[in-house]
């Protein structure tokens, strides 16, 4: 065994460890996509190296042991939603489900006169820009507001759905806010009135119990690599009993039903699966895992410091993603103060455009502060010392970049911002 | 009716699945394996059906083999120790 | 079926070829890493001093405020800078850099610096030269209420 010294002891050195590099830095954006848990691993590498056939070769065993490894895996995610198998539809990822959801039901809905769609403003870019292609195709869309806690109201909703409305699209968890929307009231409304009501899961699948029947979901998309699965694989769930019926995007050879042409992804499909099952089995304990550490990140970065506000509901959200705003300082100044934690932020300069966050902007969050926002993702994987040291990383830069501040200075003379006359430019 | 799995292997299991997983290369997977292999047995301690826990038992050597698996496919790639790691080991 | 890893593979293990590692991309430049960390010129002037000019630009709702202040003595030289700004790495590295060049400069020299100088000396990205923008705004606000507070100084004589 190869050992090396370290300060007292003789530690067994660790594989191929680099020595002497800059460490990587701790990973908190769980959000934007999470470590494959080592087990998907080990269930997809088969399949990528000695079980290579294509799922759909009716004639040989390489096709027959494909297509089994494929229809468990949809057995596996079917389950964790509580749907039929035949009701799972892979796709390559939550962008594509989402896009077939709303474009196929709007365009076969048309046919019966029906072209109104439903969503809010806070969904994901795909959703948005899949509604807004739509409008160049003239089908009417409302983007209905949320209020400050992110949450839609429940009878605006009910208020906008017309005789002509197809489908209601409302996200699960939202991915900048972590808010929780009331799927259940929502898919009870949608029921009654016999609309579609398709919801983007991506952020919610594995880590909330979803039950399609119960929530009254018709149509349900999943991501593979936001539940430690791989990226590139994701599902659509299109309920059976009653039908919805959607107009295929991707024109082929039929696979999945019709609704999606292509050769399966084996490794992918199959590493889905596997995310998907220890998902099920491991849901109360990664729950109690994330809801100890956000509390832990939350209390620990309010004790210390004040002016910190955060976005969106703190009671209907999925703990493990927390949008904290850090008044009087600048989102991209604290982000390059903490390099050693990968987090994502909200402010402007991190996007392309000069524009904060739209999400943050819908809830009402005022432009500054939607520039000084943070978005923190705890997973599976996060220990209790990354957290700590992310805790003390934050107040200890807050403090100094306050420092650095003029709006903090005004603030503690007591000057009122608002009544501040700034220059435009 | 098959015989009840005596307690010594579910001690000997434990004891080799912390032992395999301590040998993790990335501090994230570490940690976390540790950490699981102890909630699954805290979780299923007053599990009496010995259906279950002979399901249970398999589920335990299967996991083994890959927590194996993957320790030495993780020493073959390169990786960089994260900030906390590196904490840790200057104490 | 067993995996045991003897000491025999794990020397073989050890010894397979490295596959490089990804090199980390620096976003930023290391000047404006350095400014960042190592900000000089930090902290207020007393601005009721009617040798001190304040210029304040920029809005929080843009997400760049500037404060920069100068002193300046009776031979119209800047005797001391100080900044506070609350916008991105590189406003920040812009203001710390345009105290730096005043300081111990004429009120002309001051005048005549431009964005495009900040931008060069900090290898500003596209994207960020809106910062040396506005540190040269923040330049020309102080020299102009500067100017200012003179002329209510000569008034009021």
């Amino acid at each position: 065994m190869l050992l090396r010294r370290a300060s007292r002891f003789w530690v067994p050195l660790r594989g191929l460890a680099a020595r002497g590099e800059a460490p990587a830095p701790i990973y908190l954006d769980v959000q934007a996509t999470s470590p494959m848990d080592p087990r998907v691993v080990d269930a997809m590498l088969p399949y990528m190296m000695n079980e290579f056939g294509n799922p759909h070769s009716r004639t040989h065993a390489y096709g027959w042991k494909a297509e089994e490894a494929v229809e468990t895996a949809r057995k596996h995610v079917s389950s964790l939603i509580n749907a039929d198998h035949r009701e799972v539809i892979f796709t390559s990822g939550a962008t594509e489900s989402n896009n077939m959801a709303i474009k196929g039901v709007a365009k076969f809905q048309k046919h019966s006169g029906k072209n109104h769609i439903i969503t809010l403003q806070t969904e994901h870019k795909c959703v948005l820009d899949s509604c807004r292609y739509l409008e160049n195709e003239s089908f009417k869309v409302t983007y209905l507001p949320v209020n400050k806690d992110g949450i839609v109201d429940l009878e605006l909703l009910e208020r906008s759905i017309t005789p002509e409305t197809s489908l209601v699209s409302v996200m699960f968890v939202n991915n900048e806010i972590g808010v929780i929307q009331p799927i259940k009231e929502i898919g009870k409304i949608c029921r009654s009135k016999k609309v579609y009501f398709h919801t983007d899961a991506a952020q919610a699948f594995g880590k909330v119990k979803i039950d399609v029947n119960d929530l009254n979901i018709d149509l349900l998309s999943i991501s593979g690599h936001k539940i430690y699965g791989p990226k590139g694989v994701g599902a659509l769930y299109v309920r059976r009993r009653p039908r919805v019926r959607l107009e295929a995007q991707m024109s082929g050879g039929g696979q999945e039903r019709g609704l999606r042409s292509g050769t399966g992804a084996t490794p992918l499909c199959v590493g889905l699966g596997e995310a998907s099952r220890i998902a099920r089995l491991e849901m109360d304990m990664d729950k109690a895992h994330v809801e100890r550490l956000s509390r832990m990140l939350v209390d620990g970065i309010n004790d210390k410091l004040k002016m910190i506000i955060r976005n969106g509901s703190a009671t209907s959200s999925y703990p493990g993603c927390v949008n904290l705003s850090f008044a009087y300082v600048e989102g991209e100044s604290l982000l390059m103060a903490l390099k050693s934690v990968a987090l994502s932020s909200g402010s402007a300069c991190t996007s392309a455009s000069l524009e904060p966050s739209y999400v943050l902007r819908a809830i009402g969050s005022e432009e500054d502060l939607a520039h000084s926002s943070i978005r923190f993702g705890i997973g599976r994987f996060t220990t209790e010392k990354e957290v700590q040291h992310t805790i003390d990383l934050c107040i200890r830069e807050t403090q100094r970049l306050r420092e650095l501040s003029p709006l903090w200075e005004m603030v503690e003379e007591g000057i009122d911002l608002k009544t501040i006359q700034w220059t435009q430019h | 009716m098959t015989a009840a799995i005596p307690r010594g292997s579910w001690v000997n299991l434990y004891k080799q699945l912390q032992r395999e997983a301590k040998k993790f290369p990335q501090y994230n997977y570490r940690v976390f394996a540790q950490r699981r292999v102890r909630e699954y047995f805290e979780v299923n301690k007053s599990q009496t059906d010995t259906q279950k826990l002979e399901t249970l038992y398999k589920e335990g050597l299967r996991n083994l083999e890959s927590i194996k698996r993957q320790v030495a496919i993780g020493t073959l790639y390169p990786h960089q120790q994260t900030v906390v790691e590196q904490k840790l080991n200057k104490l | 079926m067993a995996l045991k890893l003897t000491a025999k593979t794990q020397q073989i293990l050890s010894s397979a070829s490295r596959l490089p590692t990804v090199a980390g991309v620096a976003k930023y430049h290391e000047k404006v890493i350095d400014h960042y960390e190592n900000p000089r010129n930090v902290g207020s002037l007393d601005k009721n001093d009617p040798k001190v000019g304040t210029g304040i630009v920029g809005a929080p709702a843009c997400g760049d405020v500037m404060k920069l202040q100068i002193k300046v003595d009776d031979n119209g030289k800047i005797i001391d800078a100080k900044f506070k700004t609350f916008g991105c790495g590189s406003a920040i590295a812009s203001s710390s850099l345009a105290t730096e060049w005043i300081n111990g400069k004429t009120v002309e020299y001051a005048s005549k610096i431009k964005n495009d100088q900040i931008a060069k000396e900090l290898c500003l990205p596209p994207v960020k030269l809106h910062c040396s923008m506005l540190a040269q705004d923040a330049i020309q606000a102080a020299l102009k209420d500067y100017q200012k507070k003179q002329a209510k100084t000569a008034e009021a004589k």
